[in-house]
């Protein structure tokens, strides 16, 4: 059994030192390994990052991470990454990892993802330039998404997709209809669905639902904090013995 | 950005979402205007006391004359401190 802890949305400021810290003493005791769901700032800012860097100090299990929109917002997303990465956060930004756990192997599979919306109320390849390059973004986001996983097919134990935007309505309800094709697109359900995966990570939903699954029946769970009111979630995979 | 006192109160609703969101950086909280009791109350969440009040200060500041009633949640109050487990 490998536990991966989950947290989304942490948008830690400047002013943030302690937040997270107390929180995050035990973690090697109960998880294997940490991943983060994007929006790891308030305004992408690299003094943030670093924020939060220091707030991750001495975690003694690997971390890894996507970027969510606010990452974006200083047009600094390379210096953010780079703070974090320097404090042992593994940054996906269109990548794999694999982590080995006593004999069993994890594979996360990162991508920030995107929203163009849900089936029957999505934007699509067409019109301006710009309506289609906002639409060609989310489909390279999946494009990218399905290579990652089936890169990962038969190579590993667990296979992990963590994203920033929902790849489902599930996990949106209680956000307001109208910005649903903003945070998320079915095209991240579709390239999960074809590639395969045993749970789908994401955040960006603060007021949306914590579980659901995709068409094709992978597990999805929101954990951005504002969701799970908790400082992480930890997710049991390929536990034989489960309690439930 | 300029918000214009004497729009429509959904227009202004709109424009001080867009003003949170560009001055604070808060997406999540949204506002609502009541113009006959100069009232706007925001509803969303937000991760500290400290963030609520930014969100106060910049409406007021917006909208003079205004009486701000923040609704607004600050997770690092509401945090249970046990994570949760699930078995997949």
């Amino acid at each position: 059994m490998i536990r991966v802890a989950a947290v989304g949305d942490v948008h830690v400021g400047r002013d943030d030192a302690g937040r997270l810290r107390p929180h995050l003493d035990d973690l090697h005791e109960r998880a294997d390994a940490l991943l983060i769901a994007g929006d790891l700032t308030r305004v992408g800012d690299p003094e943030e990052a670093a924020v939060l860097a220091e707030e991750l100090d001495g975690v003694e299990i690997p971390m890894l991470s996507v970027l969510g929109n606010h990452d974006y917002h200083s047009d600094r997303e390379d210096e953010v990454c780079k703070i974090l990465e320097e404090a042992g956060v593994r940054m996906l930004r269109g990548d794999n990892a694999v982590l080995e756990v006593d004999g069993e192997t994890l594979g996360v599979s990162g991508v920030k993802g995107f929203g163009v919306g849900f089936a029957g109320a999505a934007a699509a390849d067409f019109g301006e330039p710009v309506s289609r390059a906002f639409f060609a973004h989310a489909r390279d986001e999946a494009c990218c998404l399905e290579q990652l996983l089936a890169q990962l097919d038969g190579r590993v134990d667990h296979r992990v997709a963590l994203m920033h935007y929902a790849p489902v309505t599930d996990t949106l309800e209680g956000e307001p209809v109208g910005i649903w094709p903003f945070l998320g697109s079915y095209l991240l359900a579709e390239a999960v669905d074809r590639s395969g995966a045993d749970l789908v990570l994401h955040g960006h939903a603060h007021a949306g639902s914590e579980a659901g699954t995709t068409p094709g029946g992978v597990p999805v769970r929101n954990v951005a904090q504002p969701v799970i009111r908790r400082p992480y979630h930890v997710f049991c995979l390929g536990d034989t013995e489960s309690p439930d | 950005m300029e918000i214009h006192r004497d729009d429509h109160p959904e227009h202004l609703a709109a424009d001080l979402h867009e003003l949170l969101a560009e001055e604070a950086g808060e997406l999540g909280v949204r506002a609502e205007v009541d113009r006959e009791r100069n009232v706007v109350a925001l509803h969303g969440a937000v991760a500290t006391a400290e963030r609520v009040d930014e969100c106060v200060r910049l409406v007021e500041r917006a909208l003079p004359g205004f009486r701000v009633d923040s609704r607004v949640e600050v997770v690092a109050d509401e945090m249970q401190p046990l994570s949760r487990e699930e078995h997949l």
